[in-house]
């Protein structure tokens, strides 16, 4: 008795965490992304700074050898950690890109199996009404697991 | 193209990319907030239906 909804919902359940997990890796990749943005929009300022005084308001002096710019010391700095942000920027993107495609695996296991779920539901409806409460609350299981299904689906 | 001027052509893009990652992590929270409802109707379901017949 309850050996087949038993395993259906630990199936589910399976399935529901490994989305879960895909979902909080994105989260836990995409979240800092902006921050690194911003330091990399400020060593880009810095970097445009030293340039601006070199090249004032663009004019470019006579013979002016490009190298005095990347030689600056504060140029170098600059340059040298956005280079090292940007790095991480880059990794936590790609990241973000990878749990995404593992999170619309994630989505068909889940969905495969709550179409399974729903068609056995269907099928036992009528055996099941003696027992209190069981078709609604199966039912109930099936619409939230869509309804995760379709939020989930906004990220993948 | 020195490499001020690769960085801000690059930048220029990710700027637009931003939008778009702000849009995932809403889209993230929100799922995380319905996966909580259905982590509920999941353990409700395994109670109420453990005893059905098979």
């Amino acid at each position: 008795m309850g050996k087949t909804t038993t395993e259906f919902i630990s199936k589910l359940t399976a399935h529901k965490a490994k989305c879960a997990l895909c979902v909080h890796n994105i989260l836990d990749a995409a979240t800092p992304l902006s921050h690194y943005r911003e330091q990399m929009a400020g060593f880009i300022k810095q970097m445009d700074a030293v340039t601006e005084h070199y090249i004032p308001g663009g004019h470019r002096p006579q013979n002016f050898d490009e190298r005095v710019i990347d030689n600056d010391p504060r140029y170098k700095k600059a340059s040298a950690d956005y280079d090292a942000v940007e790095k991480r920027y880059t990794a936590l993107h790609l990241k973000t890109e990878e749990a995404k495609k593992t999170l619309k695996g994630s989505l068909k296991e889940l969905s495969a199996t709550t179409d399974l779920f729903d068609a056995y539901v269907k099928k036992k409806e009528k055996a099941w009404l003696g027992s209190k409460n069981s078709v609604p609350v199966a039912k109930a299981a099936i619409a939230s697991s869509r309804a995760y299904i379709t939020s989930c689906n906004g990220i993948a | 193209m020195g490499k001020l001027e690769q960085i801000k052509a690059q930048e220029k893009l990710r700027q637009a990319e931003a939008a778009k990652i702000a849009a995932l992590i809403a889209a993230a929270k929100a799922a995380e907030a319905t996966e909580q409802k259905l982590a509920g109707a999941l353990k409700n379901a395994q109670g109420t239906l453990k005893d059905v017949a098979d």
